[in-house]
């Protein structure tokens, strides 16, 4: 359903131009849960950025059922970006606005009728189990709980591919496990495409179908993430997956202190 | 005692018609231009870099004129716009027209205070530019915003005394004409006392509100 053919990106810094995004071509099937991994500065942000054009790339198409994205005028991408949400890791909720005014914004600027709003609102509140918190604002939610409402709010117009920039980074593991056992659920469910970019192993290992790595602005492994997983050629991959293993001793060690 | 009042009252009556009207019209004249400069701005989301320096230099240099040279030069135009240079209802647009490069720059570092990922994610969500503006970024500053234009009310009120003085009336006006000239000390302490009462009132009714809607 996605399809992104040599896509490029440079941003000017200081002057020169740095390629943030080098040539980069993947294919992201419908349903499929897509773990795009990578280090710092790799380009996995960019990209992402891209699908929903954040970011407008320099070259290369990102084709989306069939239409290619970049060709959009104004109206056209807010309509596409209608049905492409994003989460965030910093949650990016308006503070001055409750829960049900957060969930309702999408709804609201897409000129849904008041009835239409509520009936939706409780049902979003009711998918992520905040049915109780409708009055509160974020700042007086936990983290998983504010990400649990950016889902809603991503969630309010039926989007078709859900985009998440570490979205559960800036959360504890027990809360990270919930928002992605969440996300599992909408995947399962309603068969929301998702593509995610993480720098926790764990988080591809629990919930991804497929998995992209990327260095330097660029895809060096790419598959069913049982397969690249199996057998990791990229050093990046290598690496993760040694610390994650290290991590898994760690965290052994710690039950055991306990 | 009397004498007092009936000189008061009426002055101080000019002075909440000048300080009313001519805040109202400043907003209405310098908001958009504060919005316009937000969205601009090089990492605005209409970034237009050399009309916003334009705009942000002619700001500056009416912001850098003397107030009261500022009045002097925009009271004939209160003759083209309101048919006469004398009174409240003249005063009123110089003075509006003075503070709205103010209001401008207040509303233009409140809008910028916002969250860059909020205004990102009402992006991502197919907001458009007047729905970000409206539903996003005066929303989100909105105690910013009032605490600005608290602050620009209580310039206005100092800027209204001032242009009592050269035709306004008021209780600027009162001050300079028995106060000053006819040495009336009484009558200066109460317009003194009345003006510090203003200006304190506005400021805290200002921080009240702003505290009250501000849910960060
Ligand atoms: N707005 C920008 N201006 C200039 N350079 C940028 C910008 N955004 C990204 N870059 C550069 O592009 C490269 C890729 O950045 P990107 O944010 O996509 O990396 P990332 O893989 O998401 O890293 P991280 O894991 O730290 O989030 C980096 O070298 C970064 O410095
Ligand atoms: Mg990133």
């Amino acid at each position: 359903m996605i399809e992104i053919k040599n896509l490029k990106k440079s941003y000017l810094v200081n002057g020169k131009n740095s390629e943030a995004l080098k040539g980069i071509n993947l294919k992201i099937e419908k349903g499929q849960v897509f773990g795009i991994i990578g280090k710092s500065g790799a380009g996995k942000s960019t990209l992402l950025r891209c699908l929903n054009l954040l970011e407008i790339p320099d070259e290369g198409q990102i084709i989306v059922e069939g239409e290619d994205i970049t060709k959009f005028n104004k109206r056209e991408l807010r309509e596409y970006r209608k049905n492409v949400s994003m989460i965030f890791q910093h949650f990016n909720l308006l503070s001055n606005s409750n829960v049900y005014k957060n969930v309702a914004f999408p709804l609201e600027i897409a000129g849904y009728k008041r009835e239409y709003i509520d009936k939706r609102v409780k049902e979003l509140l009711e998918i992520v189990g905040l049915e109780d918190k409708e009055r509160e604002y974020p700042s007086n939610l936990s983290g998983g709980q504010k990400q649990r409402v950016a889902i809603a709010r991503a969630l309010a117009n039926n989007p078709k591919i859900l985009l998440c920039d570490e979205a559960t980074s800036a959360l504890d593991p027990l809360t990270t496990k919930q928002i992605l056992d969440l996300l599992l659920h909408l995947n399962n469910k309603f068969g929301l495409t998702i593509v995610l970019i993480t720098h926790e192993m764990d988080v591809v290992e629990r919930i991804c179908s497929h998995v992209a790595v990327m260095e330097n602005g660029l895809i060096v492994e790419v598959g069913k993430k049982d397969e690249v997983f199996n057998s990791p050629k990229s050093k990046t991959l290598k690496q993760f997956l040694r610390s994650q293993n290290e991590g898994v001793i760690y965290l052994d060690l710690k039950e055991k202190a306990m | 005692m009397s004498e007092i009042v009936e000189l008061v009252v009426p002055s101080f009556l000019d002075t909440l018609y000048m300080v009313v009207f001519s805040t109202f019209f400043s907003i209405i004249l310098g908001a958009p231009l504060g919005v316009f400069l937000v969205l601009t701005d090089e990492e605005g989301l209409l970034k237009m870099p050399k009309i916003n320096s334009v705009i942000g230099t002619i700001i500056n240099i009416t912001r850098s004129i003397p107030f009261i040279i500022l009045i002097i030069v925009l009271f004939p135009l209160s003759r083209v716009i309101v048919g006469t240079t004398i009174g409240k209802e003249a005063a009123v647009v110089p003075l509006s027209i003075a503070a709205a490069p103010f209001v401008a720059r207040v509303v233009e570092s409140a809008l910028k205070e916002v969250n860059k990922g909020v205004v990102e994610a009402a992006v991502s969500l197919g907001a458009s530019i007047p729905q970000i503006v409206l539903k996003v970024l005066i929303k989100e500053a909105l105690p910013g915003l009032i605490l600005g234009i608290t602050l620009t009310i209580v310039n206005i009120i100092g800027y209204s005394a001032m242009a009592g003085v050269i035709g306004g009336g008021g209780i600027g006006d009162l001050a300079v004409r028995y106060g000053y000239q006819r040495f009336r000390t009484d009558i200066l302490i109460v317009t003194v006392i009345i003006l510090v009462l203003i200006v304190e009132i506005t400021q805290r009714t200002g921080n009240y509100l702003a505290k009250k809607i501000d849910r960060r």
